[in-house]
Formats: structure tokens, sequence, C-alpha cells
């Protein structure tokens, strides 16, 4: 392993799509953790609905949520530059400089933002980044039922995440819309 | 630390700030918290004396404001964290909760905890809504008004408990202490309700085995002398019948399934309907309902004709082999393909691979065996197959279930009880457990009447109206009370048809007995109090003492509960209280334990072995080894109804909790694409179910997903009560269509054997 | 995250804005082709209307921010990637030459007695060196030309705006800045179509100042069908997320207010009636002088530029990167094809 001073971390997410059940305790997890009001949510699973004919059928389960790509549409578009992508690759909004135009969610190819109108902020994910700050891990990653979810820094080969990637093909959400997702999903 | 670092902390901080609430809501500091809910309450009691004057009390008192709690709270301030454990469903996982300022912001798994192991589920991590559920019970109530009128009157604790003295005592007095019925369900106050119940004199205890898994425990234990319990991690083939693990969780069996899945076991899957289970399974079978009996039955018969089971094991630790091998004869694999419409080469094959695999293989036999009359069979069945291929304290196979021993408070001993319990117990059922009941035939014989009258009704955790089939039944069972209390922290169907409703306090609210779980890693968890109970709630110790003190059976609950604690952690080692007290559980080490028992090969059974063959089953007259009776068809044009559950809710106790009925709204009624066309039903459109008992509305989710000859709905949806102002009037309760069947030994609840019409309603 | 994020208010201003920057526009080539004398009336209500249905505009935009006490941040940056921060600076600073500009038109009675008032005497001084001479003139040349581009800019920005999102396929167009300027210029020109029938110097000017906005909204709407053609076409040859996207106006639920509404009411109807008064100059005659044609033709454009905002603003949005999820907000796989 590279020790150097100029090597970032990025964090990422590693999902074991089949170990998903839909058991949405990643998606009560978040809501509790970050106090985000009903109706929205900051993630979710993307249902794909049963496939096939009887008895021959598939059904799978995909959690979702902000993607923290590299390349992420919504900072580019955010006029206050209020949008703002950390050393460790999480996309988070600074509250002082948003002004509310939402014109980050209509850039964002994942539909992972939304408006929190109670407290009047953008909701997103944010990797639980108050957690990591504490050394633990995001709040769904730790409740994670079917153990589907995995978290750490992709750039880190030793990583849990780095080796599941390299040992797994994998893909992520909407690859042609060039935004070098963080949020990969592995067979 | 580089600049943008330096920001985002910084904006994070703000940003938080921005998102504190000034609501209105109890103060934050606990110290001023009991002093505001009084005054709260005085001025609450002031209007509602006002109210009760003008209305005669309406339900309003059930309703209420959203606790200041939740929505104002910061994740800033000091942080307590005090382990606990889940209260929402039986699972019973380790949690810890954080407390800020007197309020509970969060919940997070415990990963000491050897079931859950850090995990919980979207139910355990909605916990804080039940804590701040504004439909929450708040204060006593007595009856104001006709029986489910919804006109109540505040009461206080005094009050309440003296009516509630008054009125046990009378019936005691009219009818002797077993005119009263007290029901519970499992949790760790439990115990001192049944302890009332035995001081009061009545034999009438009801628990809920027989609406669920009385059929596997009677099956198992009269097989093996205890219930034993799945090595799931390390077992390499896993067989299921309708366990939907994944959506029916129970840890550490659903977790354990997971994390082997496409890894170190193969796993196969029985189940007419296409649950989440079946999608991850590697093999699913869409068995017909009712016929798991007949699939398990010709899988002996392949491994017994052969030869692929464990011989040294079977003449070692089995009685009855030489029979088993006569009885199997006609329960051919052919046979089976035409009662379970399941190919005869699948099922040889199955048999083929489980032997093979075995002793690292398990037919996993899950929780709930209350699905038709051949349920203990089937079970007793699942036990034979298991045993016969030798998986017994073995790794991946069946463990001897492990518990810690603690200490016990005495108590003077309970009154001797003449009379017999209503359900006729043990003579009715002889194989079960005689405290847990018979539900069905209590139900039946207190509206006969015989062989006495049962007229006051004790109702601790549990909602009958939405747990027994044939709801209408229950409601008369009701009506012909005359007294009917329920301790509860929701106002639920049931209590809503109380003359009392008592308010307990949540499990975050409370600090509970020592309870060690069986499993095969023995351990202890210690549930703590998070915060002190909301409103006017109390723990049911609290209720039952003061309850006893006014029954004159004061010397039964003459201790606190700080002391009967203590005596529990008697028996444990100074590390293990430790353990306890800082992260509320204790696991003994070196488990699981393999071969311990298998070596000695002496099992809790008359004949000191494995019995395929019951000698306790011959005795009391029921078949020694598994018979199959073919269920009847539903008549033309009908369906079976089938019921089951989702991950999200427990039963009918959480569809009132917003972040879950966020999730899923209410119930529809599954059914199959071919049968919705001749029916003319489209997807999300409205459809009439009848059955014999009942009917009711609902939505259809016409799907691939199910056989054509059955539906299938969600159970514990429909709820009526108004109180419950999210869940009221969402979906339909399967159990107002579920007529009252029951198999025969053991007399547990058939919920799958009644057939139904559909139609598209307008 | 299934509901409009952008609606009502955003769709006015998109229509506001491009008014007032078709209005600056015209007004500018106005001045740039008739010298002094010929075109003043249009060049003088253009002046007077643009800078105010972009205020308007502005402040609807304003409003409908969810965080709007921290809107004086769009000016505290310049976010070169972020069309809204051009277009917010754009807008600043179109706000304040056209204000200037409209103020410039005024007729010097009109700017003294505007001065005279007691809290602007301080302005007066300043401001007075701009009517003496031939200073007048000479800003409002200088001032036109500066409108030129920035008249453009605000009209092309809003475009790009959508444009620039590949996470809506319906906006993801190269065509869409284009189709939204010519518009914008369009309603602008319609606008004082409709504004400069009512005044007293139309009369007098004799239809001269009628036939340069009528030409030049027939060029525009001309450029417009122009554009809506290859929009199509591309967008059918496009990615599968752009080629079902365009579904909504293809069958889908924005099939009738896009083919009715955007091109039959505002385009093609007052294409045929602006053609209708102008053609007797083809054979050098005098062109038809009709005020109920003028506010006709004028109200007809105005409606298709305001249902064209709509269409995208709202179709747009329904459009997100998954085809799937286009077809499900648009009722079902049975409503599209």
């Amino acid at each position: 392993m590279k020790q150097g001073q100029g090597r970032f971390k990025r964090y990422a997410m590693v999902v074991e799509v089949k170990k998903c059940f839909n058991c949405k305790g990643c998606v009560v997890a978040c809501r509790a953790e970050n106090n985000v009001p009903l109706p929205i949510s900051r993630n979710w699973i993307e249902e794909s609905g049963i496939r096939g004919r009887y008895p021959f059928l598939g059904q799978t389960f995909e959690p979702a949520a902000c993607n923290h790509c590299e390349r992420p549409p919504c900072e580019r578009v955010c006029p206050t530059g209020a949008t703002y992508r950390t050393s460790e690759g999480i996309v988070m909004v600074d509250n002082r400089k948003c002004i509310g135009c939402k014109y980050c969610i209509q850039a964002c190819p994942y539909q992972a933002r939304s408006v929190n109108r109670r407290d009047k902020v953008i909701e997103k994910c944010t990797f639980c980044i108050h957690r990591l700050e504490e050394g633990r891990i995001p709040a769904c990653v730790e409740t994670c039922m079917g153990g589907a979810r995995h978290f750490g820094d992709v750039n880190n080969p030793d990583s849990e995440v780095a080796r599941l990637l390299a040992h797994k093909d994998s893909y992520v959400k909407k690859s042609e819309a060039g935004t070098r997702p963080a949020f990969y999903y592995v067979f | 630390m580089n600049e943008e670092n330096g920001t985002c902390k910084e904006s994070k901080a703000v940003g938080k700030e921005k998102k504190q609430i000034a609501e209105p809501g109890p103060p934050k500091s606990e110290r001023g918290r009991l002093v505001m809910d009084r005054r709260r309450f005085l001025s609450l009691s002031v209007s509602a004396a006002a109210l009760v004057a003008a209305s005669g009390g309406s339900w309003r008192f059930l309703a209420g404001t959203a606790h200041g709690g939740l929505d104002s709270k910061t994740v800033q301030g000091a942080t307590r964290v005090v382990p606990t454990v889940c209260g929402l469903c039986t699972n019973k996982c380790g949690a810890l909760a954080r407390v800020v300022d007197g309020v509970v912001v969060k919940l997070d798994g415990n990963p000491r905890h050897p079931k859950s192991r850090g995990k919980l589920c979207a139910r355990g991590q909605a916990g804080l809504q039940l804590l701040y559920d504004p439909n929450r019970l708040k204060v006593p109530l007595i009856r104001a008004g006709a029986r489910g009128s919804g006109q109540w009157k505040r009461a206080s604790w005094q009050e309440a408990l003296d009516y509630t003295a008054e009125r046990l005592l009378q019936i005691k007095e009219r009818y002797g202490p077993q005119g009263v019925l007290f029901s519970s369900t499992e949790e760790f106050q439990e115990r001192f309700f049944l302890d009332l119940a035995e001081a009061f004199g009545s034999p009438n205890t009801i628990r809920h085995p027989t609406q669920c898994l009385v059929a596997n425990n009677v099956a198992f234990f009269h097989t093996y002398g205890t219930v034993p319990l799945p090595d799931l991690a390390n077992s390499c083939l896993i067989l299921m019948a309708g366990a939907n693990r994944a959506e029916a969780i129970i840890t550490p069996d659903t977790l354990d399934l997971f994390e082997n899945l496409h890894y170190r076991s193969k796993f196969i899957y029985l189940d007419p309907r296409y649950t989440v289970t079946a999608s991850k399974a590697d093999i699913w079978i869409p068995i017909k309902p009712g016929t798991d009996l007949a699939f398990v039955l010709a899988m002996i018969h392949v491994i017994v004709k052969e030869n692929l089971y464990d011989r040294a094991f079977v003449e070692q630790c089995t009685h009855g082999f030489d029979k088993l091998v006569e009885h199997i004869e006609p329960y051919t694999p052919e046979w089976a393909a035409r009662e379970c419409e399941v190919p005869a080469v699948q099922i040889v094959e199955i048999a083929r691979m489980f032997a093979s695999a075995a002793p690292r293989a398990i037919f996993y036999y899950g929780r709930r065996s209350s699905f038709d009359r051949n349920q203990t069979a089937f079970r007793r069945a699942l036990a034979i197959v298991n045993a016969i291929v030798g998986n017994w304290d073995s790794p991946g196979g069946l463990l001897p279930p492990q518990s810690v021993s603690l200490g016990f408070t005495l108590i003077p001993p309970f009154p001797d009880i003449e009379a017999p319990r209503i359900d006729g117990l043990p003579e009715s059922y002889p194989l079960n457990n005689t405290q847990d009941g018979v539900y069905s035939r209590a139900r039946e014989n207190v509206l006969k009447g015989e062989p006495y009258p049962v007229k006051g009704w004790m109702v601790y955790k549990q909602n009958p109206l939405h747990g027994m089939p044939d709801r209408a039944k229950t409601q008369k069972m009701i009506d012909q009370m005359e007294f009917l209390c329920v301790i509860d922290v929701l106002p639920s169907d049931t209590a809503w048809q109380a003359d009392v409703i008592l308010p307990e306090a949540t499990y975050l609210e409370r600090e509970d007995p020592l309870h060690t779980e069986s499993s095969i890693r023995p351990h202890v968890v210690y549930r703590q109090q998070a915060v002190e109970p909301l409103y006017e709630s109390r723990p049911n110790f609290w209720i039952m003492k003061e309850l006893a003190g006014r029954l004159g059976l004061g010397s039964y609950f003459d201790y606190d509960l700080k002391t009967y604690i203590e005596n529990q952690m008697m028996t444990l080692s100074e590390e293990a209280r430790q353990a306890l007290r800082e992260y509320g559980v204790w696991t003994r080490e070196g488990y699981p334990k393999y071969g311990e028992h298998r070596a000695k090969g002496r099992f809790r059974t008359p004949t000191g072995k494995i019995e395929i063959y019951s000698t306790r089953f011959e005795q009391q007259g029921k078949d020694p080894l598994p018979v199959y009776q073919p269920l009847p068809k539903p008549p033309l044009g009908q369906f079976r109804l089938l019921m089951g559950r989702n991950a999200y809710f427990t039963h009918a106790a959480l569809q009132n909790n917003r972040w879950l009925l966020h999730l899923y709204p209410e119930n529809r009624l599954w059914i199959h694409p071919e049968e919705a066309r001749r029916l003319g039903i489209r997807d999300g459109t409205t459809v009439e179910v009848v059955s014999p008992v009942g009917r009711g509305t609902l939505k259809a989710y016409v799907t691939e997903a199910i056989r054509r000859d059955c539906v299938y709905m969600d159970h514990g949806f429909g709820h009526t009560s108004p109180a419950l102002e999210a869940a009221c009037g969402r979906g339909v309760s399967d159990q107002t269509l579920i007529a009252d069947a029951a198999d025969e030994v053991t007399g547990g609840v058939s919920y799958h054997e009644t057939f139904v019409e559909v139609r598209a309603a307008a | 995250m299934e509901s409009f994020q952008w609606g009502w208010l955003i769709m006015v201003y998109l229509f506001l804005g491009g008014l007032g920057a078709g209005a600056c526009f015209v007004s500018g080539l106005a001045v740039y082709l008739g010298g002094r004398d010929a075109y003043r009336n249009i060049a003088r209500w253009g002046a007077y209307m643009a800078p105010f249905p972009v205020m308007l505009g502005s402040g609807l935009l304003v409003f409908d921010l969810f965080r709007p006490w921290n809107f004086y941040r769009l000016f505290l940056t310049l976010e070169p990637t972020s069309p809204m921060s051009i277009g917010s600076w754009l807008l600043l600073v179109f706000t304040g030459t056209s204000l200037f500009n409209a103020f410039l038109w005024l007729p010097r009675e009109a700017k003294e007695r505007f001065l005279s008032r007691r809290r602007l005497r301080r302005w007066k001084r300043w401001l007075e060196w701009t009517w003496r001479g031939d200073n007048e003139e000479r800003l409002r040349s200088v001032l036109a030309a500066l409108g030129l581009p920035l008249s453009a800019g605000v009209g092309l920005y809003t475009g790009i705006l959508l444009g620039a999102i590949p996470a809506r396929p319906f906006w993801n167009t190269p065509m869409l800045a284009q189709l939204f300027l010519f518009s914008a210029f369009s309603t602008g020109t319609a606008a004082l179509i409709v504004l400069t029938s009512f005044t007293r110097e139309h009369a007098l000017a004799g239809g001269r100042d009628a036939k340069l906005l009528y030409t030049l909204d027939i060029l525009l709407i001309c450029l417009e069908i122009l554009i809506i053609v290859p929009f199509i076409l591309h967008a059918y040859l496009a990615t599968s997320s752009i080629q079902h996207s365009l579904r909504l106006i293809l069958g889908g639920p924005y099939t009738v207010l896009f083919w009715v509404g955007v091109v039959g009411l505002g385009l093609l109807a007052p294409l045929a009636l602006e053609a209708y008064e102008i053609y007797p100059m083809l054979f050098k005659r005098q062109a038809h002088h009709s005020r109920a044609l003028e506010v006709a033709s004028g109200l007809l454009v105005l409606t298709g530029g305001l249902l064209l905002r709509y269409v995208f603003v709202f179709g747009g949005q329904m459009s997100h990167f998954d085809p799937g999820a286009a077809i499900a907000m648009a009722g079902g796989a049975g409503a599209l094809p």
C-alpha cells in the first residue's frame, strides 16, 4: 500500500445486489439518523418488480441514493457554489450559500436530491459524514440485514470495497451520463 | 487539514443549526420534563373534564399532537448511549438507544448481540416512532358510553385500578376466579401478568402459540425432547418450506441465510407464492398449498428406499425407524408429484441432494406453523427427515437450544386451582403446553358458556380481534364479556372495545428483567431504561403490583423490580453482570458447540431416543407417524386465501407507525393475471372478497407471483379504531375473512383453509 | 421525487424574460436600422417595455426559491459552469442597462419632471448630461448596441439552462437554446406589435413600423419552425432516452398542447395573419393595416410562447433520464406507444 501525501480517499458504496432483500432497514435508519421528514427520503430501494411468467420469475432490489459522483452535474450547475465535493469524494451542500433554486434537482440523473420543506434545505445523502468523522460507518451500511452494503475508501486497495470491485463484476447506474458515480453494484 | 475539509465541517455545523426547529413541546431537560408533563396533563384534564361534561368523553383523548421530541431533535448535545432490547417483534435484537437531552434520537443495533450483530431492521429503526407516536395511549381510560362507541372518561391511575380490581372481584365472586380470562403475549414483563393470573386463581391463561408456532413446537418437542435450532451459518444445503425469512425476519436465521447466499450453501425454497425469499433461492418450487407434507414424505421415501440415511445415527439415536420404513411405502415421489404439482424427478433429485449434503443440510422449519390441518404431521415429517440424515448436533445441522439459567425471586406458592381450564387443557390437547392454552377452543367454550361462564377478560399486549380468525366471532366473545381490560401502548381495535384501558410504557421507557433467549449461542440481555415514561404510561410490573394490592394479592408482588433483577443476576459471574450493565448483553463463550449432546445419545423422550415413531402421540391416540390428509379443493371459481406478512410490520401492531406505513400504506389482494382477466380485475382497482364468515374490499395486486388457485393478502391491516389515525381504514383485515379452523392434534389455528370469492368492485 | 420542482413561476418567468429580451432586441434593431427618425416609435416603446417584464420575472424567480433570503449570494460569485449563475448576472446587467435605456428614451420634459421630485434631485445633477445636446442620441445608440448582445444573452441562456441537463432528455437537445431565443424575440416583437398598434405615432407612421415588426416576426416564426423540424428529427435519431422523451409530444400528454397550441396557434396562425397583412408589399402595394389583426396576431404569438414554455418546463421534468419513469409518469405504458 502506497503511503503518499497526494493520495486522497475516495469513499464509495458497494452493494451486493443479490443480498438486498428489501427489508428497508436502511431507509428507516437514514430517516432516523438524519432527521429526514416524511414524505421525502434520502435513500430508497429500486424495485425491479416481478419479471417473467409464472413459474419462471425474477425480482431484483437495488438500494439507491446520491451517487457522490466524481463529476457531479449538481455541482456543475449550482449557481452559488453551494453544492461542492469534499476531497474524500462526498458531495455536500453548504446551506449558507444555497438559495433554493432547485437547479441541482433538475440536473441530477439519479433523482437523488429533494427539497426538505420543513427545514428548507436540500435533502440528500451525505454518506453520514458526521458519523465518518467519528470513525463510524453510514447508518444504512451498519444496519443492512442482508449484508449487502459495503462502504469504504475505494482508493485503498486493501479495503473491502476495493477488493469487492476487483474480484467481482460491477456496474453503476447511468454510466452514459459520464458522472462517474461512487455507488457500485456487484452481482 | 485542507481548506475544503475545513469548509465542510463548518458548513455542516451551520447547516445543522438551520435544521433545529423550535417546535412547542416538552423542554429538553429531563428534570423539567416531569413538571411540564404534569402541568400539561393538568390542563389536559381540565379540558378533559369540560369535554366529559359536554360530550360524555370522546376518543380524542387517544389522539394528540406529536410529541415535540422527534422533530425538534438535534444531533448536537450530550449523547447518552443506553443498551436496550428492541421490542417491536419477537426477535429481541439488542439495540443501543442514543439519547440526547432526554429524547431518543436514534436506535442502532448492538454489535455484541449474537442474534442481531449490530443490525436493526426497518421496524427496529422505527422504534422511535412508537415512542413518539401521537396516538399512543397516554392516560388510563374508562369506558363512558356503549362498548365500542369510543366514549371514554379520562381516569387517574387510582381510579382506573380501583375500578378494575372492583370489577374483577365482582366477577370472581359471581363466577369464580376462572371467570376471568388472562391473555397475553410474550415480552420481558409478561411474567408478572401470568403471576397475577395464577395468584388470582384463574387457570385460564392464553398466549399466542396456538395462533402461530404450536404445531412446530409440539412436533419437534415430542420428537427430539426439545425444539432444536438450526445452524444455518454452517449449512451447505438449506431447504425451506414457506418460512419467508426475507420478509418474516428472524435473527440470526435471516442474517445467516443471506450471509451464506451463493457462497457456502444451496438454498431451495417451497412456497405457492413468489416471495422475496423465493427470488433469492437457488431453486423455487411453486408448490400447491397444503401439500408440503406430501413433498417431505416423498423425500423420506427416497432417502429410506435408496439407503441415503445416516445408518449409524439412526441405529444409535432414533426409535421407530423400522416402522417408518413401512409407513412411507405408499408415499412415493410419483404420488407426491400429483399432490404437490411438482415433477417427481425434482422431488427425487432434491431428496438426494439433501441426503448427500447431510449432515450439513437442514430442512428448515421456521416458526409459524399455522397453515392447515396437516401442520402437525408436516412438522413431524420435518423433524423426521432431519433426524434420519443425522444432522443432529453437527455443524450446519440442528443444535440443541441453549439458554442461561438466571436466578429467581421467591414468592409465596400460588393457590391451588380447582376449576378446569376453559379450553379443556390438558385433556383436550394433551400434547400441548398447558399454560399457552388453545385460543380457538377457549373462544368456542366462552361463547357457549361451557363448562362455565367466563365474563372477565384481561388482555396484555395482545390484539385478539386481529389475531384470531373469524373476527365476528371474536367480537361476539368480547360482547358477551362483562368486563374487558386492555393493557397496551396503542389504542388497538381490541382496546377500543374495552371497559378499561391502561397505558403501558414502551420498551424504551422501561428497565426490564433480564431475559435469556433460547439460542445456539446462549446469551442474556438486559434492557435498560432510555427515557422516563412519557405521559402517564407505566411499566406492566407496576400495574400488576398495584392491581394485586387491590385484589388482596399483594404478597405475590412483595418486591420491587430492582430486587427482581438483582436476584436474576445472582447466578451470573461478575464479568457477566458487568457486561450486562455496560453493553446490555452477555454471551457465554465457546458456542455453538457440537457433538457433546450427540455423544451422550440421550434425549428427553419416553424412549430416551429421537422418536421417529412418537410414543406420546400414540399414547394420546394421535398418529404416531405423519399421515397425509389431502385438503379439499376450492369450489369452481373460488380461491384458497393465503395470508402472511412483510418485513415492515409485526402482525397488526405497527401499522400506525408513520415511518413504516410510509413504506407500505395498505395491503392488497395478490391475484394471478389470468384469473384477474377472467374476473375483469385490473391492477390497482378495488375488489371485493367474500368468504363464508365475512367480506371486505381492498385493492388488487395483479401479479405473476402467485398460483392461479390461490389469492394472498398481508396480515394486520384493516384497523377500525379511529384513534389509530394513521392506520385506521387502510386495507382489510384478513381475519374478517378467515374462518375458524384448527388442526386436531394441537388445536392450532389453520389460517389457510378458507375459500373466497373475488369480484371486481365498482 | 416525482413532483414538479419547477412550476408555473418558472414557466412565467421564462416567458416574461424572453419577452423583455425580445423587446430590447427589437428596440436596438430599430435604432440600428432607423437612423435618427424612422422606427423611432418602435425603438421607444421597445425600450420602455424591455426592463419590466424581466424585473417581474426575476421577482417570480426569487419567489420560487425556497431559501430566498440567500439570493444575494448569486452575486457574490460567478460560476462559469452554471448557466444559472451566468444568467443571473446577465439579468442583473440587463435590468440595469434596460432601465437606464428606458429612462433615456423618455421625452426631455418627462425626464425633467421625473427627476424634479425631492428625493431624486441629487440624481438630476448626475444625469442631466445625458440629455444635453447630442448625448441623448449617442447614448441611445450605445445602449441599443449593448442591448443587442445582452438581449441575445438573456434570450439564449434560458434555453441553455434547460439544454444543459442530460438528466432531462426532453431538454437535452442542441436545438433548445436557439428555439428559446427565437421564441423570445418573437414574443418581444409580438408584444410590440400589440403595444404600438395603440400608440399615436403608429397611426402617423403610416404602417412602416408595422412592416418592420411584421417582417421581423415572420422571419422569427419561420426560424422557429425551422428549428422545431430538426429538433424532432434529431431527437428521434438520438439516444433512446431522448427518443423516448419525444413521445411526450408525439402521442403523450403534451401532444395536443404542442401541436395545436404552440405550433398551430403560436406559429402557423400568426404567420398566416402576418403574411396576409404584408403580402401586398410583394406587389409594391401598400400593406394592410388593421389594428384588429395586429392585436390578434400578436396575442396568438404570445399565447404560443407561453404554451411553448409550459410544454418544455413541465414536459421536460417528466422526461427523467429513465425512460421507464417517463412512461410511468405519463400514465402507464398504455399512454405511449
